[in-house]
């Protein structure tokens, strides 16, 4: 079938309108369609609709099944990350961790005992600004016990500036 | 030194090298771990009982002990607990892992709390099935992050203030930096009005065991300040504050109340423990801590008390407790 819009190409989609009991069929290319598509949002929009709207409506792709990072060849047991809610079936799923899993111990040292920074660019300046960020929350702590409340608010107020200039509000 | 310290636990994690561990929840292994741990722990804790995990909270182990085993126990497979109750020692058996050593005390003997459990791992080791252990990361535990020497120090603490004002989570977080673990050990509605925490150590990788009960005494030790700190000026107010009033009225309904379910008993029992730490009222926070030993529902079910009835049978108790017997 051609397309009934360029008459060039092979027409891949066919677009049905039902007006009333009156029944119209449109069989275009991809390329019309996509044009047609076009259309149909500016006129959308120029009845109130906004585009983030619309596009929320497109569908979605189905998501693919994941893969687990890695199975256990003893016990059989998957894995997609390496956090404190992973659980190992056996001793031999420690060999399949074995790259990540020592970087993962040694951050979970306490920061006196944890291995000085080799790189310099900005993650140092990350965890600097997380170590006043908590030395906040304690200053407030510390603020609500001895009831210096207007203290307490100051910074109450400096840390959820932070927060939302960090974006985790 | 610790007032707000009611018990202190260290224990010692252990799997079974040619085992897989206890997540697997494999029937044949399960039964394979413990009849491997209890013949060891039976034969060098002579005196020693073992609590099947499906009935334990009647069978005479400390309320408190059985708040730091994990949640659920009582549905797992082969799990049980070995415990000699005279000398405060015993073993959880495939409860996260295959064994967990442990013993049991007062903070300041933490050094005997730690070498207890060292030696009877020790004693209970078998030459024939080694423990899983990895030259890189120590003792493998079923939580990859838990390796290490295996060794945890906790302290249940009673921190009625610091939860009212809602100063948990903060202080919890300062000493997460610190390689601090701060929970609330709540019940199993995920409530908790007897406001008990434990504090210990996150992790063993790397950390030696003196290190281990320093960084757990000076978090203690941070953590009761601030509690005390709260509480003096919680009651030093006039004398007379709702606080004094609300610890008077708990120890009025403890003994003199019919009925008492877990919740209540729980609520009022940690504003009597509040009202004994702050010298409100006539009672030692010993005599405070003893009577958490009415705290479970189980003990008084197992007992052969009805359902309906156990309420005021724990009421029965907890007023003959107070009114000395």
């Amino acid at each position: 079938m051609i397309c009934e819009v360029c008459h060039e190409k092979h027409a891949d989609i066919v677009f049905k309108t039902v007006t009333g009991d009156q029944v119209a069929t449109k069989a275009m290319c991809l390329a019309c369609a996509q044009n047609m598509q076009q259309d149909m949002i500016k006129m959308f929009m120029a009845l109130g609709f906004r585009k983030d709207q619309m596009e929320e409506q497109q569908p979605l792709e189905e998501p693919s099944p994941a893969m687990p990072g890695f199975i256990c060849t003893q016990c059989g047991r998957p894995f997609d990350e390496l956090n404190e809610q992973t659980m190992a079936g056996c001793a031999a799923c420690y060999d399949a961790m074995r790259g990540e899993l020592g970087g993962r111990l040694e951050a979970s040292l306490p920061k006196s005992l944890r291995p000085e920074p080799v790189d310099e660019s900005s993650a140092p300046q990350k965890d600097a600004e997380e170590d006043s960020l908590s030395q906040l929350r304690y200053q407030m702590m510390e603020a609500v016990i001895h009831e210096r409340f207007e203290d307490a608010a100051r910074l109450r107020d400096q840390i959820s500036a932070r927060e939302l200039a960090e974006g985790r509000a | 030194m610790y007032d707000n310290v009611l018990l202190a636990e260290a224990s010692l994690r252990r799997n079974f090298q040619d085992l897989r561990f206890c997540p697997q929840d494999s029937q044949e292994d399960m039964a394979s771990s413990s009849r491997r741990s209890l013949t060891r722990l039976q034969e060098h804790l002579p005196e020693a009982a073992y609590l099947d995990a499906r009935g334990l909270l009647g069978q005479g182990l400390p309320y408190l002990q059985e708040l730091l085993l994990p949640g659920g126990f009582r549905r797992l497979n082969s799990a049980g607990f070995v415990f000699d109750s005279g000398r405060n020692l015993g073993a959880a058996i495939n409860m996260d892992e295959h064994v967990v050593f442990k013993a049991s005390g007062s903070l300041d003997q933490a050094e005997q709390l730690v070498a207890a459990v060292r030696a009877l791992a020790e004693e209970v080791r078998d030459e024939r099935h080694p423990y899983a252990h990895d030259d890189a990361y120590g003792y493998l535990s079923y939580k990859p992050l838990l390796s290490g020497s295996g060794l945890h120090l906790g302290a249940v603490m009673h921190l009625p203030l610091l939860h009212f004002l809602k100063q948990a989570r903060p202080m919890s977080l300062a000493l997460q930096e610190k390689g601090i673990l701060m929970k609330a050990l709540a019940l199993a509605d995920g409530r908790n009005p007897a406001r008990l925490f434990l504090v210990a150590n996150q992790g063993s990788y790397r950390l030696g065991d003196l290190k281990i009960i320093q960084l757990v005494r000076d978090a203690v030790s941070e953590v009761s300040r601030k509690e005390q700190a709260l509480q003096q000026k919680a009651v030093s107010r006039n004398g007379q504050t709702s606080l004094t009033e609300q610890v008077w009225r708990s120890y009025g309904i403890l003994r003199y109340a019919r009925r008492l379910t877990t919740t209540d008993f729980l609520t009022h029992w940690s504003n009597l423990r509040l009202g004994a730490q702050a010298d409100i009222l006539p009672l030692s926070p010993q005599t405070a801590d003893e009577l958490l030993r009415f705290a479970n529902d189980q003990a008084f079910l197992l007992e052969g008390a009805d359902i309906k009835t156990f309420v005021f049978r724990r009421a029965d108790e907890v007023r003959r407790a107070l009114s000395g017997g």
